[in-house]
């Protein structure tokens, strides 16, 4: 007896022991370098515009003949792209597709203002009126439209089949009273350029706009999500968890935190190849999401198969799969920028032009792109990054946007009031902003500034932001929307950040009225885009400094990856080879 | 001991209610505005204020918390998620059950494997066994729970393939969790008990029950272990706490829905009403195991139990005493019982 205890006990702390040492060794296996994504210019992929239904965009306005626009993926060497309208789908229809997502969906009403992940649960199964790629719509449930002669009305039109997985037809009267109902519950913004929408008949609607239509704006007027008026009042609670929508998938299954599991409803509205983006093709019958919060679990669970797709890895993960036959690696540059402000406020000493130029000529962008994100994506030379549409293409030779030179810095910092004090840079605990944060104190502290980092959680970073008298430089994460003119909209305009000034506390009203003018379509030309871009590095009020990479792995078995606007894997409308 | 109860009880009304003004007060005054997380940028300042004032967050902060204390507690309404939209109890419901599996799982694991390793490393004092033990749980204590999950996950789920690293899909979905989860405790516990045991191991009464003959077996389970309980009982009756509120890491890592994980997620989203919720089901939880584990120390001590019973008798006699006393009006329930 006590020979078998003895045994036991021996035998329980071998396989503890065991544990960890095999834990230890796969760790110290694991790959530390990630630089070995391919690198490769934007703007690669091909551009689906030729694929769109012509009268989609017949009676649009002129748009501004400058900028690429063109998406800005960069494909790995043996998964494609899918165009926007791929035409009918002549790949393998896949039974089954297992997806890791970081986080949960929480509320499925189509009205409220969701996360990320929202965006990317939601997509297959509500729709919009038309998608945004590379700058162009294509139709969704809204066949075409044309505007008035004063351009202050948006006529549309909507196919006459559309029902949903209910079975409840869809008319113009559901879109009225879904925007209305998404003006009531806020979040979208699109209240702010819409009077009102008016069904005009069974299948025609106007937007009544409050202003002539800026650059951008049109895609966000369709991008609202629509439903029937008849599912939402036939759900016991407002679609809350009970969701019914008119798109390619239905919800079948939802374990709060856990799981969302999709079912190809079999009966989708739209048949018509030519008219069925890549966001609304069903090509695998069930999806299911796995919610992983924890990125090194998620590549785990997709190393043992438990996942087959993921759409964030980590960079310390990638070469695991980069190295391996089974999964392809697509690298795409991401929608999202790292934006070094100074706080502008009249009390603080950044408030001084020469110091906040002294800061970013003191500054360098390519350390940042080469030390915080391994060299994966272009250091920016305007505000947004190249891909915008409007970015004019002679800013990437331009020498005057803050070109790392510490000799400038150093007279820049002469000229101003700085004598010596500690600057706090605010940033996010997010690991790629800490890391920023580190750089850019050994950048200023080499020139002869001092400074502070205050790393926060991202719901109290976004508190003290508001806050002038917390910080001086601010590290943020900018997302760039397809139109240069709207980015710079959304980062300095003061009706978007709803202060006196830009959200970095710049007030300056030469250059609200210089942003509010040339954003207008009719105003938006190469000569006035450039008066701004000027102005803009003159006054330095906020300066980009990287656009990064980001990285989704997909199984050898796909061969055609398939992006949302947002940059969001879409599992229905990817190729897959195998069943 | 109806009394003792009785009086336990109404002091865990008061814990709770302590613990939702206390949580309630943190919240408030903690920075992040959940507004701005559940209407996003691009809401207007009047969607804003049309927002702050649905939710009650422009009202003076005494109000806010008078309001919440009387749903709460006098209409048991926790309310609904302010990011799901969905009954606050009905979310904790839910999750509540995974939460309290994966815990009393932990327990059973803890309890079963630590108090033999225990008794075993004390009976054989300064033995293999013992020192195996003091080695195993120095290292393990020592070790973060996470770290020790991400280990396990890469040998048993990556290398092996054997159990999954995620999820409640299935029954082996509970191993990883519940193993790495109770490593410490159970290292812990073990060191507890052996602790325990080494303080009667070498009493006069064994001395006596072993010169009688008894089986070695019988000596250490029927008069040991009993005598040496009552610290272990505290450490399980810790344990069970833990149930609700303590696997917040576990749940983190195995993305395993249960409280914890409701619990951080509405922390990170400013989700006040789940917070406070989670917070007052978990004091009120805590309150009434603590409460059972007090009583337990009585069933396994007579000794106690007496106290119980003569702490009880005596402050009955005191409040007798005090209502027989001629005096300023004073009519308690009690005193009126009394009478």
């Amino acid at each position: 007896m006590k020979k078998t205890k003895r045994v036991l006990s021996l035998a329980l702390a071998l396989l503890l022991g065991a544990a960890v040492i095999s834990g230890c060794a796969t760790k110290s296996a694991a790959p530390a370098d990630t630089t070995a994504a391919p690198a490769a210019a934007a703007g690669e992929a091909p551009a689906a515009s030729q694929a769109a239904p012509a009268d989609t965009q017949a009676a649009a306005p002129a748009a501004p003949e400058v900028g690429s626009g063109e998406e800005p993926e960069v494909v790995g060497a043996t998964v494609e792209a899918v165009p926007v309208i791929p035409g009918a789908y002549t790949g393998v229809v896949r039974d089954v597709v297992n997806v890791g997502i970081s986080g949960d969906v929480g509320d499925w009403n189509p009205f409220i203002f969701g996360t990320p992940t929202a965006e990317l649960a939601l997509q297959g199964m509500y729709q919009y009126l038309a998608y945004n790629f590379n700058g162009q719509l294509y139709p969704c449930l809204m066949k075409e439209y044309s505007f008035s002669d004063d351009g202050l009305t948006i006529y549309g039109e909507l196919f006459d089949y559309i029902h949903d997985s209910a079975g409840n037809p869809l008319t113009a009267a559901d879109v009225a009273w879904s925007y209305q109902m998404n003006v009531d519950m806020g979040g979208t913004g699109i209240g702010d350029v819409v009077q009102e929408c008016v069904a005009t008949g069974d299948y025609t609607f106007e937007f009544h706009l409050k202003e002539k239509l800026q650059v951008g704006r049109l895609d966000k007027i369709c991008k609202f999500y629509i439903v029937t008026k008849a599912a939402y009042e036939a759900s016991k609670d407002e679609m809350h968890t009970t969701p019914v929508g008119t798109g390619p998938y239905k919800l079948v299954e939802y374990t709060s935190g856990s799981t969302i599991k999709y079912e190809a409803t079999g009966n989708y509205w739209q048949t018509d190849p030519q008219y069925i983006t890549r966001c609304d093709q069903s090509n695998v019958n069930n999806i299911n999401y796995y919610i992983i919060s924890e990125s090194s679990q998620r590549a785990i669970a997709l190393q043992n198969g438990t996942i087959d797709m993921c759409m964030e890895v980590a960079n310390e993960d990638l070469k695991t799969f980069e190295s391996s036959d089974k999964y392809r690696v697509y690298p795409l540059i991401s929608n999202y920028n790292i934006i070094v402000a100074p706080n502008c406020d009249a009390s603080k000493l950044t408030a001084d032009v020469n110091l906040r130029l002294a800061i970013c000529y003191a500054i360098s962008s390519e350390a940042i792109l080469e030390s915080v994100f391994a060299g994966n994506g272009n250091v920016n030379h305007e505000m947004s990054p190249s891909w915008a549409a409007g970015y004019l293409p002679q800013w990437d030779g331009e020498e005057n946007y803050y070109l790392y030179d510490p000799a400038k810095a150093a007279e820049y910092l002469a000229k101003s009031s700085y004598n010596g004090e500690e600057l706090t840079i605010l940033c996010n605990t997010t690991e790629d902003q800490t890391n920023t944060a580190q750089l850019i104190m050994s950048f200023l502290s080499a020139v002869g500034i001092k400074s502070t980092m205050l790393a926060l959680e991202d719901t109290s970073y976004r508190d003290y932001l508001k806050v002038a008298d917390k910080w001086d430089i601010a590290l943020r994460l900018a997302g760039t929307n397809t139109y240069y003119l709207d980015f710079i909209y959304g980062e300095m305009s003061k009706a978007k950040s709803k202060m006196e000034g830009t959200w970095n506390f710049a007030i300056d009203d030469e250059l609200q009225d210089l942003i509010n003018f040339t954003v207008l379509q009719e105003n938006a030309t190469p000569e006035n885009i450039e008066k701004l871009h000027e102005y803009l590095i003159e006054h330095c009020y906020q300066y980009s400094t990287v656009n990064y990479m980001e990285y989704k792995v997909v199984p050898e078995w796909v061969s055609g990856v398939s992006l949302s606007m947002g940059k969001i894997i879409v599992p229905g409308g990817c190729v897959y080879t195998q069943q | 001991m109806g009394r003792y109860i009785l009086h336990r009880l109404l002091l865990t009304i008061l814990v709770v209610l302590g613990a939702a003004v206390v949580i309630f007060t943190i919240m408030h005054f903690v920075p992040g505005d959940p507004v701005e997380i559940l209407l996003g940028n691009d809401a207007t300042l009047e969607q804003y204020a049309a927002k702050r004032s649905e939710l009650g967050l422009d009202k003076p902060f005494l109000i806010q918390l008078w309001n919440f204390m009387y749903k709460a507690f006098l209409r048991l309404d926790l309310g609904a998620s302010w990011t799901r939209s969905t009954p606050v109890l009905a979310g904790m419901l839910e999750r509540l059950p995974r939460t309290f599996l994966l815990g009393i799982l932990s327990i059973i694991l803890t309890t079963v494997v630590a108090i033999p390793i225990g008794v075993n490393a004390a009976i054989h004092q300064n033995g293999l066994q013992d020192r195996g033990l003091i080695v195993a749980a120095m290292v393990f204590i020592s070790v973060p729970e996470f770290w020790l999950a991400l280990l396990l996950i890469i040998l048993f789920s990556l290398k092996l393939g054997w159990l999954p690293s995620f999820g409640i899909e299935s029954w082996k979905s509970y191993i990883l969790p519940v193993v790495s989860g109770s490593m410490a405790s159970i290292c812990t516990l073990a060191r507890q008990t052996r602790a325990s045991v080494l303080d009667v191991v070498h009493a006069d009464y064994i001395t006596t029950a072993r010169s009688k003959g008894m089986v070695e077996r019988d000596v250490i389970y029927g008069h040991m272990l009993p005598n040496a309980l009552i610290p272990i009982i505290t450490m399980i009756g810790m344990s069970f706490t833990a149930c609700v509120g303590g696997t917040v890491v576990m749940e983190q890592i195995f993305s395993f829905p249960g409280v914890g994980l409701y619990l951080s997620d509405a922390i990170s989203r400013r989700d006040y009403p789940v917070i406070r919720g989670c917070v007052v089901v978990m004091a009120a939880f805590t309150a009434i195991l603590m409460l059972f584990v007090d009583l337990a120390y009585g069933y396994v001590d007579p000794r106690i139990k007496a106290q119980y019973i003569s702490s009880s008798a005596k402050k009955g006699k005191v409040n007798e005493k005090r209502h027989r006393r001629p005096g300023p009006k004073h009519h308690s329930g009690h005193g009126n019982e009394s009478q």
